[in-house]
């Protein structure tokens, strides 16, 4: 309990100071004065005995030598005593009892001075009063004589009252001294040490412009100056520690910067090896069928040639068969043609051929454009056209727009380009699959291209749902996605950012929400670049 | 207290009673003692009463105005014992009694006491106004005899 209890400084110093004081006043009201009391009453006990004495044996001699000046003389020594109460002559008789066994002693009082006096000899010593008896020898008397001083006490007590009043007034003062010492001390000690500590308190609060002023030459003072310097190195680390802590972040934003870079280039050299893997497949798939749709493409004219010629021949034997009037021994022949609706047959040929015809083309194209974008994985700048890249593109996307989204194409006549094609291709391929996503039901993406200088440009613009201007502002960043959990990387467009970065082009994004999206991006025709 | 306080005061007054009554007697004895005096203070005659009077301190003064010493031999001697019972009319420890609490009281006319007469007359003879009784007239001229109730001696 003792130990919780916070006493403060000042307190301490004030009753440290008070007990002193209190010490001091008690020794001074009570101790001194009463053992001065005691000592002055056995002084005055002693005095008046001795006087008793003196006067006793004066006496005696005197009535010895029937010298009655002398006795005089001895009582007056004491009358002229301003402290004399009374003197008495007393004559102590010898009272034995009945049996002469035991006896008492009775005093008689012979003379009393002054005689007003009526005390007997043997009074209570009061407050007042001290009383001395001394016996005195003499034949005149019955039994012993007896001189009795009563000294009055009232000097004593009016010295004792002085000596009181006195250090009533010496405590008084020495109060008035200590509280003028307390203040001194809280002052000097207690201030200083409460500005300190509001200092620290402050310093603690992280306010380091805090400094002891009036620095005292003493162990105060001394604390003062350590509190300074303290505070003075506790800036200097701060400040270390704060420039070093801004060099940290800015280290940190590098290596985040890095990180970043890091993780984006692993992305890419991921998706690169994707995509050389891919381009090395569709490469292998689209030289293995590009054979056999050779053969298709190359067999379907010369067929429609054969058929042409058979139907021309079977159309001349129709002739030749009514002119010469030979159904009836065709007439089997022509049970089957009606049976088979060979007429039809013939038709259907002519359209199936072209069926054939313009399935074998369109596979073809579907090769060329898978040949197309295989190249992606040739690290070695090319010529190229965009338009057939876009072409090959659309290609390859062309499943998941058909019937869905018209694409508009405003081709302008472009140069060929220094690129890296299939990388050009990617980029083509992440912008477009973002538009035919955008789309949700039916809609159009408006592919326009056209030369600027010495750049093309390209605009790919979809009537999709739009973004925002806060999307808009992150989506070239590395895994900013605005699709489900699982369904995007995140990495398309920044990779797409990176490509167009490395062609020494720009890609602009312009977009509202519910007005679609357009992509313009330029790239040089000439690199300086050579891989 | 007060009662033994009387009780002395009843005593000295009964002694004063008893030398006034042995006094009386001793005037039809054969007269032994004789008072002196300086030349100065005393009268030459004095009744009886009035010496009683003088030498038990009554009185301070002479009509002339100078002071009365009391001169006495001392009680141990034959004239002072004498004195103590033709003056006194009391033993002797009874006037050393009655003059030592006279002292003690702070009575100014105390006796002086001496061994021999020659002192007693010498001291008379030198001091103004002192009264003496010794046994014979004095023959220091400083000194007269005072006749006491028209007697020299008594």
């Amino acid at each position: 309990m003792l130990n919780n209890l916070r006493i403060k400084l000042k307190t301490k110093i004030w009753v440290t100071v008070m007990s002193i004081v209190l010490l001091f006043a008690f020794f001074l009201l009570f101790y001194f004065p009463t053992q001065q009391g005691r000592y002055m009453i056995k002084s005055y006990n002693n005095e008046v005995q001795n006087l008793a004495n003196t006067v006793a044996v004066g006496v005696e001699i005197s009535i010895q030598e029937q010298n009655f000046k002398g006795i005089k003389d001895q009582i007056e020594i004491v009358k002229n005593d301003p402290r004399l109460a009374y003197v008495q002559l007393l004559e102590q008789d010898t009272i034995w009892n009945e049996q002469h066994n035991s006896f008492s002693l009775r005093d008689s009082v012979l003379k009393t001075y002054p005689e007003t006096v009526t005390q007997k000899g043997l009074i209570t010593p009061g407050d007042s009063l001290i009383v001395k008896r001394a016996s005195l020898n003499t034949p005149l008397m019955n039994g012993n004589g007896v001189i009795l001083l009563a000294f009055k006490t009232k000097e004593i007590v009016e010295v004792k009252n002085n000596m009181r009043r006195v250090s009533l007034l010496v405590s008084g003062l020495v109060l008035l001294i200590a509280i003028g010492i307390g203040l001194w001390l809280a002052r000097h000690i207690s201030v200083p040490v409460l500005a300190l500590r509001e200092a620290a308190n402050r310093v603690g609060q992280g306010d380091l412009t805090q400094r002891i002023k009036n620095i005292s030459r003493d162990e105060i003072g001394d604390l003062g100056s350590a509190f300074n310097k303290m505070v003075d190195e506790l800036a200097r680390a701060q400040e270390e520690l704060r420039t070093a802590n801004a060099k940290m972040v800015v280290t940190n934003q590098s290596l985040e910067k890095v990180i970043e870079e890091l993780k984006a280039t692993q992305e890419q050299l991921i998706q690169a090896e994707k995509m050389a893997s891919l381009g090395q497949l569709t490469a292998g798939i689209a030289h293995e069928i590009n054979n056999p749709i050779n053969f298709v493409s190359a067999n379907i004219q010369p067929l429609k040639e054969d058929m042409a010629d058979i139907i021309k021949m079977v159309g001349m034997y129709e002739e030749v068969v009514r002119d010469n009037k030979l159904e009836q021994p065709f007439a089997g022949v022509n049970k089957f043609r009606e049976e088979a609706n060979i007429e039809l047959s013939l038709k259907e040929i002519d359209d199936l051929l072209n069926g054939m015809d313009d399935g074998a083309k369109r596979t073809a194209e579907i090769v060329k454009g898978l040949r197309n974008f295989s190249r992606m994985d040739q690290n070695v700048l090319k010529k190229a056209n965009l338009n057939e890249s876009l072409d090959s593109t659309l290609a390859l996307l062309h499943s998941t727009y058909k019937n869905r989204i018209e694409i508009e194409k405003d081709y302008g006549d472009i140069p060929e380009i220094d690129c890296f094609p299939g990388q050009i291709n990617q980029v083509f391929m992440n912008i477009l699959s973002n538009a035919i996503q955008a789309i949700s039901q039916e809609g159009v993406i408006k592919i326009k291209t056209w030369t600027a200088g010495n750049m093309v440009k390209i605009s790919l613009k979809d009537s999709g749902a739009g973004m925002t201007d806060a999307v808009r502002k992150k989506i070239f960043d590395p895994f900013f996605t605005t699709k489900e959990v699982g369904k995007g990387t995140g990495l398309g467009l920044s990779i797409t950012y990176g490509i167009i970065e490395k062609h020494n082009g720009e890609i602009e994004v312009f977009s509202k929400p519910g007005h679609g999206t357009e992509f313009i991006i330029s790239i040089p025709i000439e690199q300086k670049i050579t891989s | 207290m007060k009662q033994q306080y009387s009780a002395i005061k009843i005593r000295e007054i009964l002694s004063v009673f008893l030398f006034l009554f042995v006094v009386s007697t001793a005037r039809s004895q054969d007269s032994t003692l004789t008072v002196i005096s300086n030349q100065k203070g005393a009268p030459a005659q004095m009744k009886m009463s009035e010496l009683v009077a003088v030498f038990m301190g009554e009185k301070e003064r002479w009509s002339d105005g100078t002071k009365i010493t009391i001169v006495l031999m001392k009680t141990t001697t034959p004239i002072g014992k004498e004195t103590c019972k033709k003056v006194y009319a009391r033993s002797g420890n009874s006037v050393l009694q009655y003059w030592n609490l006279q002292s003690f009281a702070g009575k100014a006319q105390l006796p002086m006491m001496f061994n021999s007469t020659a002192e007693l007359e010498a001291f008379v003879a030198q001091n103004p106004g002192a009264i003496g009784i010794i046994d014979k007239a004095s023959s220091i001229p400083e000194t007269k005899t005072v006749m006491v109730d028209g007697k020299k001696y008594f």
